[in-house]
């Protein structure tokens, strides 16, 4: 029965890496972030660039216990749209291996924005924030 | 008494220079000269030749040795000794003559072509020559009391001056400094000594009167204590009075001084910029602050957009589902299981068998995976309405309302920031160093001053009560000499003594109160016929203290409003008025004598000059531009002497050039 979501092992590394940005390391309290803020940021990247990437050999990261029920109905919602069925929810194991390759797939992507030079990783992650905000008119998405 | 003849030796830029002040009609001398020829240092030779010092050194000129450059230069590479002269040659009255001369002896090299020297030692003394020609000579401090008989050095300033430095005649210790001098100008002082002479003999014939009366010698005894002891507390008084106008002249000059300095408001500024500082830092906190709220939307709600494509699809298939009544599942699996429980149909009654047990079984299980997909997805379903939907679309407008905040304090930051680099460049050119200094200055002598103030103050409420209790001492010893019938000669001796002292002190009185009015009258004389706007000004006034006032038409006093040439103008009028009044005979040299004044002004001040050096003899250093054609028109022509001060090309050495 599983427990956890998992990583790529090797992944964890990244994970560290992405403490150096100020704003993926604490939230506006000055609070630090958890793992899970890091790992849904991954996955949602994944999840809009669809890159999808199946773990090699894994390393447990977060306890579903842990789990707040706002991340797991969003893990949930991905799962349905990414098998396009409702069943997908009562296959566990499926559901929640679908997020763990999307944020395994979003991470390197995540990085390489990271990488990029001093500065632009907010400010391009705005842009494209808003740019998609508009092009799937959320304003207008009364019951979505 | 009036300057005969100057001689320099080596006195700043004058190497060898000697001028001789000959009279053919008005007693007038003209010097022109550009500004650092050396017109202020023949001001400062002459003081330093009567008083040893140089009160209008310019700052340029502090830097270098009395000793002239030149003959600095011209000294071997081993210690050789140099001597600065300056010679100043006065007649007091027909074939009467004082000269004064003051040597100084500098030790002088040019080891590594680097000229130095040091003054070895100096030398005052004045030769007296009478009509036959005899010479007598007295050094140090009996020939510094004949300066002191002729031009003394405390009221020099009404003889000798910078007509740029006039306009200082009207700071706050100017009323008791000018009625000093005055008192001492017309010779009022001379009835201070009159008076105590008479103070002695009174003392002496009460001594005497009440030698055989022992109750009378004791009052006599009391009333002398008494007398001492105001005496001692007229002297504190005084010398609290000579601090406090210390103090407010030391005051003066420091607020001068700090006018001077860039940066008197120094404390403002760097106030504004703790202020500006602190203001930043809050601001650039709550900047920080916006812009992590920005950064933990992006954060927080950019996995909610980037992944919104998949909650839509989700409530999608939810709402499709609920269309088609797959949601929620038709058969309450409640039923199922009471069904199976009892092996027998809840509806019908009918007991089960094995294909209808394996059928209930089987729809239990498909049931059973519904049911819990329904729970979720409606579990799901509410947080991605409720709380993701929401989130989602605040969105835009959150960030953009915390942009909008952001950019507004930036752009306060970079204001607050310019602000601050403006005052930090106006900073960098302040002597701060100095400012502070000048400031502890100030902050010291404004608390001795009041100390003193006060002190005066309590001093002055006792005297009235010492004063007080004298008169009734003397009433009472006046009753008890008047027992003594054998004593009526020294009782009317007394008697008179008391009254010629009594007369003399109403006279003193009368005659400071005069000089005052005179003073006052003959100020405002010559100050209307120097000055062009005569309807502006009423008159001009003098307090009891010897404050100038003057009054504008309209009856206020306006001496602080009107401008710097009209002050000049007031203070000069105020200087000759003296110089008449008193009837002090002297001469009066002016440095840059018409610097501020407008050219209407200098007209007058020519007139004015030209009839004045009738009787006084009038020396004036002018400036080429300042030594204009209404000026020269008037002087030229009356002048019994003018000469030009000229600097030699590598501007170490003037020459005065006589021109007439």
């Amino acid at each position: 029965m599983r427990d956890r979501l998992y990583i790529e092992k090797k992944d964890r590394e990244l994970y560290d890496k992405l403490d150096e940005e100020e704003m993926l390391k604490f939230n506006f309290k000055g609070g630090r972030r958890n793992r899970l803020e890091q790992f849904l940021f991954a996955l949602a990247f994944g999840y809009k660039n669809e890159v999808c990437k199946s773990l090699s050999s894994r390393e447990g990261f977060i306890l579903l216990k842990d789990l707040p029920s706002e991340v797991d109905a969003l893990l949930s919602a991905v799962a349905i749209a990414f098998s396009g069925s409702i069943e997908v929810l009562a296959d566990h194991e499926r559901l929640y291996k679908i997020g763990e390759e999307y944020a395994c797939g979003g991470l390197k992507i995540l990085i390489e924005k990271l990488e990029g030079p001093l500065g632009t990783f907010e400010k391009e992650l705005e842009k494209e924030l808003v740019d998609l905000y508009n092009m799937l008119s959320i304003e207008n998405d009364g019951e979505a | 008494m009036r300057i005969k003849s100057v001689i320099f030796k080596n006195y700043r830029q004058f190497a060898d220079v000697h001028i001789d002040f000959y009279r053919k009609g008005n007693d007038l001398h003209i010097f022109v000269g550009k500004n650092g020829a050396g017109k202020t240092n023949f001001l400062n030779g002459i003081n330093w030749c009567l008083y040893g010092d140089e009160p209008h050194l310019a700052r340029d000129s502090q830097a270098l040795p009395l000793l002239n450059v030149k003959a600095l230069e011209l000294g071997s590479d081993d210690e050789s000794t140099q001597e600065v002269l300056v010679n100043v040659v006065v007649e007091t009255g027909p074939d009467r003559e004082i000269m004064f001369l003051r040597k100084a002896r500098f030790k002088t090299n040019k080891r590594n072509n680097q000229p130095s020297c040091i003054l070895e030692d100096s030398q005052f003394e004045v030769r007296l020559i009478d009509q036959k020609g005899n010479t007598k000579i007295v050094t140090d401090e009996e020939a510094q009391r004949y300066v002191e008989r002729l031009v003394p050095k405390r009221i020099r300033e009404f003889f000798f001056f910078d007509g740029e430095r006039l306009d200082s005649y009207f700071k706050a210790s100017a009323g008791p400094i000018i009625k000093s001098s005055v008192f001492e100008i017309s010779r009022i002082n001379t009835l201070d000594q009159v008076e105590r002479k008479l103070d002695a003999v009174l003392k002496e014939i009460r001594r005497e009167a009440t030698k055989l009366n022992p109750m009378a010698d004791d009052l006599r005894k009391k009333l002398e204590e008494a007398e001492n002891y105001l005496e001692n507390i007229n002297n504190q008084i005084e010398e609290y009075n000579n601090q406090i106008i210390m103090a407010k002249e030391k005051l003066e000059e420091i607020e001068e001084e700090l006018r001077k300095v860039p940066g008197t408001d120094i404390d403002i500024v760097l106030r504004e910029l703790k202020n500006l500082r602190g203001e930043l830092e809050t601001k650039r906190q709550f900047c920080e602050q916006k812009i992590k709220e920005k950064q933990d939307i992006l954060v927080q709600v950019g996995p909610v957009i980037m992944l919104w494509p998949a909650i839509r699809k989700t409530l999608q298939i939810i709402a499709e589902k609920r269309e088609n009544r797959e949601i929620p599942p038709n058969i309450p699996k409640d039923l199922l299981e009471s069904v199976l429980r009892n092996n027998s149909c809840d509806v019908c009654g009918r007991t089960l068998d094995d294909s209808a047990r394996i059928r209930i079984e089987d729809m239990l299980r498909e049931i059973k995976l519904t049911s819990e997909v329904y729970q979720r997805l409606i579990y799901i379903e509410g947080i991605l309405k409720s709380y993701h939907l929401e989130k989602a679309k605040r969105f835009i407008k959150d960030l953009r309302k915390l942009t909008e905040e952001i950019g507004a304090f930036e752009k306060d930051l970079q204001r607050i920031q310019t602000d601050i680099q403006k005052r930090e460049e106006s900073l960098s050119n302040f002597n701060i160093e100095k400012i502070r200094e000048l400031q502890a200055e100030r902050k010291e002598l404004t608390e001795v001053l009041g100390i003193n103030q006060k002190r005066q103050g309590e001093l002055g409420a006792y005297k009235k009560a010492l004063e007080s209790k004298i008169e009734g001492l003397k009433n009472q010893l006046t009753k008890e000499l008047k027992k003594a019938a054998s004593i009526r000669k020294t009782q009317k001796e007394l008697l008179f003594c008391e009254k010629a002292l009594e007369v003399l002190r109403c006279a003193k009185e009368r005659i400071i109160e005069k000089t005052m009015r005179t003073i006052g009258e003959e100020t405002d004389t010559v100050f209307k016929n120097l000055i062009w706007k005569t309807s502006s000004f009423k008159n001009v006034k003098i307090d009891k203290d010897f404050n100038l006032s003057l009054i504008h038409e309209t009856g206020y006093d306006c001496l602080g409003s009107v401008s710097a040439g009209e002050r000049e103008l007031l203070a000069l009028s105020f200087t000759l008025a003296l110089h008449k009044v008193s009837g002090f005979e002297s001469s009066i040299l002016i440095d840059t004598p018409v610097a501020r004044m407008s050219d209407e002004h200098r007209e007058n001040f020519a007139d004015i000059f030209a009839k004045l050096s009738k009787d006084k003899q009038v020396i004036l250093l002018f400036t080429p531009s300042e030594y204009t054609t209404e000026i020269s028109k008037v002087m030229n022509h009356i002048a019994s002497t003018r000469h030009r001060i000229i600097v030699s090309e590598d501007e170490k050495e003037a020459q005065i050039e006589r021109l007439c």
